[in-house]
């Protein structure tokens, strides 16, 4: 059902993930993704996988809803890895018409599904243990520089917050009003292309009708309490300071893609 | 007489394996016979709404059985288009479902999709019309541009038009002016003698209840905590009062007049009632 998406959603919880700064949260992630690609080695990819398993397990929240994320990827590793099996170059171990299997693509296609489940595992990670408001404001302040170049920093992570607001409002509507149809008699399900294009109909038109009310109920709300935009020096509610846990963590991290970079040299057997 | 709708321990359990999970109906049990007018009453997040939505086949229930007239409706080879078009459910707010470019249009949406011949859907609408008591005039008005209380109409009448066995409204008053609402639930009374169907309302205002069901449900903690006639259950007005639901305002004042000491019954719930009672007691009293 539409409610099961889980990319995105926010698991509220107290664990150190979740009470790390925003700000550095973001950037933690960032380094994170340069540590994935760092790492080439099959010695390098156990410890990248033994660090991301620690990482879930601080975050208290069960690996089973980590997965679940990847889920709707999954056509997409197994075409990659189909890929790389077939299209490396090297001796071949397996030859017959046109295919050859190497035992270099054979490693590559392991590397890919793993680096691309860690990489969602990361980001995710970053979405679940950080509300998407707390998530803006941190982007906000870490783009704020750029507002001196007259970059609306400020007006993009609005319309970033409201629209992250909005998403699981506006999924829970799609399913009302599937429903309400469903009770018609709307069929979504069978037919061809057409006709079921035209099955949405239904859906979309009371979908864009109530949000547009949504939107303009929203900013007649915003005009009451006098929203202005960035321009008259708005101050924010919460002020984030970096504490110890921050540094240890960006420390850590740096760390990380240093042993990884180490561990780059490190071979078995020539993997 | 066998039950047209029977629920057989049913449950239903939202977000399963998240930390999200909540239990919103448990373990309920329930017959419907043809021809009652049962209204549903029960707090915010008492589970009303996910009730009736397992009624007409919209949620699958975790555990326990749906039987429409004796069959079960999660069996392999039942059909529950054809349980949606038999339980039609008017959903809250339904005016939000208009979709299309004209009220005759957006009326016949479920009749078309039943099959029907043009002449028989131009017939239900016509019908479903005047059961909500809207002019003919506004055919061919785009839905968009009616007042709040038309829209609720059509709507209305969209589910009609498919001639369900059983209505089933959620909230079909909510957000309207009283007169309004009179107007609606009055329509709603005839449409079901006229058509002798089985109506289920869900709503909060007991006085709309009393006024015109037969039969309440009463639902609390996901559970249903009374289920019979209406006079039986404003009996226990006070138990009503004690799980937050409001009564009628007679019920209520011949409540409080039964706590200052006068001998009056407490399951009154209408005006007629309540006159007769005062009566009484005025009669029998001293002057």
């Amino acid at each position: 059902m539409i409610k099961d998406i889980t990319l995105g959603q926010f698991f509220p919880g107290n664990s150190v993930i979740h009470k790390l700064d925003p700000r550095v949260k973001i950037i933690l992630a960032a380094l994170y993704i340069a540590f994935l690609f760092v790492v080439q080695t099959a010695v390098g990819y156990a410890f990248a996988i033994a660090a991301t398993l620690v990482f879930v397990s601080l975050t208290k929240i069960p690996l089973k809803m980590y997965l679940r994320g990847l889920k709707p990827l999954l056509f997409i590793l197994i075409f990659t890895a189909l890929l790389n099996v077939f299209y490396s170059t090297g001796e071949p171990l397996v030859e017959f018409w046109i295919f050859k299997i190497t035992a270099d693509g054979i490693k590559n296609a392991i590397f890919m599904i793993l680096r691309i489940f860690m990489l969602v595992i990361a980001t995710s990670m970053l979405t679940y243990t950080t509300s998407p408001i707390v998530l803006t404001n941190g982007l906000e302040r870490l783009l704020s520089p750029l507002s001196k170049i007259k970059v609306p920093v400020h007006e993009f992570s609005m319309m970033m917050t409201i629209a992250l607001r909005f998403i699981p409002t506006l999924l829970e509507e799609t399913d009302k009003i599937m429903n309400a149809q469903k009770a018609r008699g709307a069929d979504f399900e069978t037919g061809g292309l057409i006709k079921r294009a035209k099955a949405l109909a239904p859906i979309l038109i009371p979908l864009f009708i109530s949000a547009f009310r949504r939107a303009d109920e929203l900013a007649t709300a915003m005009e009451c309490r006098c929203y202005t935009g960035s321009s008259e020096g708005r101050t924010h509610l919460v002020s984030y300071s970096m504490s110890g846990r921050d540094v240890i963590a960006l420390i850590v991290v740096i760390c990380m893609i240093a042993i990884a970079v180490l561990l780059n040299y490190v071979r078995f057997f020539g993997f | 007489m066998n039950p047209i709708l029977k629920a057989e321990n049913l449950s239903h359990v939202y977000g399963v394996g998240t930390p999200f999970e909540k239990v919103a109906i448990d373990n309920i049990n329930l017959e419907i016979h043809e021809n009652e007018f049962i209204g549903v009453i029960g707090r915010t997040g008492s589970g009303k709404s996910t009730l009736i939505q397992h009624l007409n086949g919209i949620l699958r229930p975790s555990s326990g059985t749906l039987y429409y007239d004796g069959e079960d409706c999660w069996a392999k080879g039942f059909s529950r288009n054809a349980l949606r078009f038999n339980v039609g459910l008017v959903f809250q707010y339904p005016e939000y479902q208009l979709f299309e470019e004209t009220v005759e249009k957006d009326i016949a949406f479920g009749p078309k999709n039943m099959g029907l011949t043009q002449n028989e859907i131009e017939k239900r609408v016509a019908e479903s019309l005047r059961f909500v008591g809207l002019d003919d005039s506004v055919r061919t008005a785009s839905p968009f541009e009616l007042s709040g209380g038309q829209k609720r109409r059509v709507a209305i009448a969209g589910i009609m038009a498919m001639d369900p066995k059983v209505l089933i409204l959620d909230e079909p008053t909510a957000g309207l002016d009283p007169r309004g609402r009179d107007e609606i639930l009055n329509k709603i009374a005839d449409y079901r003698v006229e058509k002798k169907s089985t109506v289920i309302l869900v709503s909060h205002n007991m006085e709309d209840i009393s006024r015109v069901c037969s039969k309440v449900l009463v639902m609390k903690d996901s559970r249903v905590e009374m289920f019979a006639p209406v006079n039986e259950v404003f009996e226990r007005s006070a138990e009503l009062c004690a799980m937050g639901l409001n009564v009628p305002q007679v019920t209520r004042i011949f409540l409080s007049l039964k706590e200052k000491g006068f001998d009056v019954p407490t399951s009154i719930y209408t005006p007629k009632q309540a006159c007769d009672a005062v009566m009484k007691l005025m009669g029998g009293g001293e002057r």
